[in-house]
């Protein structure tokens, strides 16, 4: 969590967020050392869709990036759409599929995009495609986003979590030993 | 040689008939003079007479009093109750709102004043970044407040030191 405790970060955040936490996994605390474990950071929509996601734990500089990523592609969206979602999602999906391409070289097959009013079925079919095995999480978190702009929170953060992260849901508390 | 006679032209008249015959007209025509002199002839001005005109102004009769015309009948006023007006609350415009601030109603938030609090009920969890209690409450004031909503999803507690 260091990313947060930086102060450039929390002002950013602080003026263009509402932040929220909520625990999805757990981890095993041995002899007083962490085992297992992850983070995800979902921005979203205040209807609970998801503009962007950040897999993993990063720097201040990158979670920075990442938030004003996720801040500008949404002004773009705004003005694009002119409150017309359909036109909304289509800039989204055109700001993760440029991304895609600009960070890990890799351009999501058209052909195999799915259809825009299917976006909340979120399946792990996009890292299926030959394209998972050499992104890492930030590609794996695009070519989820281009399949699927705006997908609702609750139908992304498992596949995030599980597919991407390798973690497994859990409410289970940590566990001591 | 006998001496002629001659007659004399007033002698063949009989004046009597004469006399009945003329005294209608002369009643006609009597008549007639003593209704012209009752009632003399209207004559046109032959020329424009100028009046001196006064200083002073002259005597006005007072105009009467105008007499309200009988209006028709189809242009009477129909008197009906008039309710008293009260005072009613400003409506506020319709707002185009984004359909990201829609709630699942589809209504538009209630837009809170910019001077409340936004501190209040968050906790920074040694961080520089402010938390609210739920991902719930986060959207719903995202919607109140036009941001957008960061959600962390973890392994374990932000309240619980080393539990993250």
């Amino acid at each position: 969590m260091n990313a947060l405790a930086n102060e450039q970060v929390g002002e950013y955040v602080n003026e263009h967020f509402v932040t929220a936490y909520q625990k999805v996994g757990t981890f095993r605390l041995v002899n007083g050392k962490k085992q297992g474990g992850n983070v995800a950071t979902y921005f979203c929509l205040p209807d609970g869709t998801v503009l962007h996601a950040v897999a993993g734990p990063v720097n201040a500089a990158r979670f920075l990036q990442e938030a004003r990523f996720a801040v500008e592609m949404h002004k773009l969206a705004a003005a694009n759409a002119r409150n017309d979602p359909f036109k909304y999602r289509l800039t989204v999906r055109a700001s993760h599929y440029d991304k895609l391409q600009a960070e890990s070289g890799v351009q999501y097959p058209p052909a195999a995009l799915p259809g825009l009013r299917h976006a909340d079925a979120v399946t792990d079919e996009p890292l299926r495609l030959g394209l998972g095995r050499r992104l890492g999480n930030p590609g794996k978190v695009s070519a989820l986003l281009t399949a699927y702009p705006l997908a609702r929170l609750e139908t992304l953060y498992p596949v995030v979590w599980e597919q991407v992260l390798n973690e497994k849901l859990s409410a289970a508390p940590v566990a001591i030993r | 040689m006998s001496p002629r006679h001659r007659v004399q032209w007033w002698r063949i008249v009989d004046w009597r008939v004469v006399a009945a015959a003329g005294l209608p007209v002369w009643a006609v025509v009597i008549g007639f003079v003593a209704w012209d002199k009752a009632h003399p002839p209207t004559r046109l001005a032959t020329s424009a007479v100028v009046a001196p005109i006064s200083a002073e102004p002259s005597p006005v009769a007072p105009t009467p009093p105008e007499v309200p015309a009988a209006e028709p009948p189809e242009s009477r006023v129909i008197v009906v109750p008039y309710p008293v007006p009260r005072p009613v609350k400003a409506v506020t415009p319709a707002r185009d709102v984004a359909f990201w601030l829609r709630d699942e109603s589809g209504e538009p938030p209630t837009l809170e004043p910019q001077a409340a609090d936004t501190d209040a009920g968050c906790q920074t969890h040694d961080t520089a970044v402010r938390f609210v209690k739920s991902p719930i409450e986060a959207m719903s004031r995202a919607r109140r407040e036009d941001k957008l909503v960061c959600v962390l999803h973890l392994s374990g507690n932000l309240e619980d030191d080393g539990f993250t």
